[in-house]
């Protein structure tokens, strides 16, 4: 089943500047999708628009295959959860407790039932042990681990991280993505889409969509995607180191067509020397 | 003109319970004209060590030299002083775009000349001139700062310090937050004004800058100083206990060395001189 669809989407902020641009594409439930793009191709208006935080100005998203309206809009957007860039921007509680808790108030979610649910999506993204703590006490990875927390607290079917990791450093961003695959994992039903600048991050993604100037410019498996390495390279876009070494190494003969990541290519490459 | 920091020791909030030692004992030269990067975990101080650069934090113990100025723990600061040492070292703070404020581009940019006391026209002129260098022409002289991209909202930013014509450039985190060719384009930027004499220290926590970018790295842990060595040296310390990044392309380098290749971890921005070094390397043991 589709959990999401994009059928032919414009849409714009200002008359006359399209921002995207005959839009279309599918998610399947429990699929990794990756977003990448530059600033500007349209990626964060894609998020709005399948959060319902933005209409199309022409063509339809079915969510679901529910064609999204004003009228079902609130009602499908609780099927979505999605985390933002600025950990400061979104940190609305007193605490990291109320912080979790606040998108529980709003579904008037029985007291020990989010109580429960607090702890234990807190203990999910190593926030366990800060529930008492205010923002300014907590760095940005932490702020937005509590993003995160909040979110899924809510139990989303489809998580989108528009440029989540964007703010951190290293760990917090390696932290970040650890907590998203291994909420993968315990919940195969749960779809993702990270819309992402790092793209050694979108190495594990099932499909990849890569936009450019509001169209869809490629789409297709990370090792589809990453082999047309000149069509990236012609907008600008960079490929992860390993697609780039397995591209180089093929084009002068060496052949490493079968090799699907960079640990494997590491330990055929040592090998030769035995 | 260097940069000495003796003994540096700076303590937050000192005697009051939140006290904190954020620098311990800083020992280090920076030289002229070189590219450094000051490099850490969030926490490490390295925020807090630049900013003893250009006068906006002063040691609590110790002294930072920067050309013949004296920084120090007395507590009479001459103006006059400080504000030839500003113009002389640069500080762009990190996300400088939320600084922005003047109606114009190019208002924005003077801002920061006539702070100096230089006259309107050769402010002007400067500003033109600090735009230029970071790539907007005229085309964006006047324009709102607000209606740009991210990368160009911050290289408007960095204008406004060329513009005071520093010796200096320090950047915190520079890249942080922009797109990979927004981040492209200030790296192209600064290795430009770097060709071009100025000495250049930013921070970051971006190893693949560390590897391909800068020439020397400055190394700190709980505010203490690790090493100052040249960047390539400083892929020997144990990075990954310092929650830093090793890149992979570095990873991938030193196993295959460690295996027998021979290749230059220099050349880990060039993937096809490796992927040939590779292939002459097995191309000899089948032989």
């Amino acid at each position: 089943m589709n959990v999401l669809r994009f059928e032919h989407v414009f849409a714009f902020y200002e008359e006359g500047k399209d921002v995207l641009r005959d839009v279309s594409f599918h998610v399947d439930e429990g699929e990794f999708i990756a977003i990448i793009g530059h600033n500007g191709s349209g990626k964060s208006t894609l998020a709005k628009l399948s959060a319902g935080l933005l209409s199309p100005s022409n063509g339809k998203i079915f969510i679901y295959d529910e064609l999204l309206t004003p009228k079902n809009v609130q009602l499908l957007r609780k099927h979505i959860g999605i985390v933002f860039q600025n950990p400061d921007n979104q940190f609305i509680g007193s605490s990291v407790e109320d912080d979790i808790a606040f998108g529980l108030e709003n579904q008037n979610i029985p007291r020990e039932e989010m109580v429960k649910r607090v702890k234990e999506f807190a203990t999910l993204t190593g926030m366990d042990d800060f529930l008492d703590k205010e923002p300014e006490h907590l760095s940005g990875g932490q702020k937005q681990r509590v993003a995160i927390a909040g979110v899924l607290a809510m139990n989303p079917d489809i998580l989108i991280l528009d440029e989540a990791t964007a703010m951190l450093d290293p760990k917090g961003r390696k932290e970040m993505m650890d907590i998203v695959l291994h909420m993968h994992e315990l919940n195969p039903k749960l779809t993702i889409i990270l819309i992402t600048h790092e793209i050694e991050e979108t190495l594990k993604a099932d499909r990849i969509i890569a936009l450019n100037d509001g169209k869809v410019f490629l789409e297709g498996k990370p090792k589809e995607i990453y082999a047309k390495e000149d069509t990236l390279r012609a907008i600008e876009l960079d490929v992860p180191f390993f697609y780039k070494m397995k591209n180089a190494l093929t084009s002068i003969g060496v052949d490493v067509s079968d090799i699907e990541d960079l640990k494997t290519l590491e330990e055929y490459l040592c090998q030769l020397n035995a | 003109m260097s940069i000495k920091c003796l003994d540096l020791t700076h303590t937050y909030q000192i005697k009051s319970p939140l006290e904190q030692e954020a620098l311990k004992n800083i020992n280090l030269t920076l030289e002229d004209g070189k590219y450094i990067a000051i490099v850490g975990h969030t926490g490490s101080g390295k925020s807090t060590l630049v900013e003893h650069f250009n006068g906006l934090l002063f040691p609590t113990s110790g002294e930072v030299h920067i050309d013949d100025y004296i920084s120090n723990n007395k507590k009479r600061k001459n103006k006059k002083e400080l504000l030839k040492l500003r113009e002389k070292v640069g500080l762009v703070f990190q996300f400088p775009e939320y600084q922005l404020f003047e109606e114009t581009v190019l208002k924005d940019v003077m801002f920061g000349p006539k702070n100096f006391k230089v006259d309107i026209e050769t402010a002007k002129n400067r500003a033109i001139e600090a735009l230029r260098q970071v790539g907007l022409d005229d085309s964006y002289f006047e324009r709102s700062p607000f209606e740009l991209s991210g990368g160009e909202k911050r290289r408007v930013a960095i204008a406004g310090i060329l513009a005071m014509e520093p010796k200096i450039l320090v950047l915190d985190e520079p890249t942080a937050g922009l797109d990979p060719l927004g981040a492209k384009e200030i790296l192209n930027l600064l290795k430009r004004l770097h060709e071009s004499g100025k000495t250049i220290i930013l921070v970051t926590h971006d190893m693949d800058i560390v590897l391909n970018e800068v020439e020397d790295v400055v190394l700190l842990k709980d505010g203490q100083l690790i090493r100052h060595a040249d960047h390539i040296k400083i892929f020997e310390e144990n990075l990954e206990d310092l929650s830093l990044e090793v890149p992979v392309s570095y990873k991938f380098i030193t196993s295959l060395n460690e295996h027998g290749y021979h290749l230059d971890v220099k050349d880990s921005k060039d993937v096809l001189k490796l992927a040939k070094s590779i292939k002459e390397e097995i191309d000899s043991w089948r032989r």
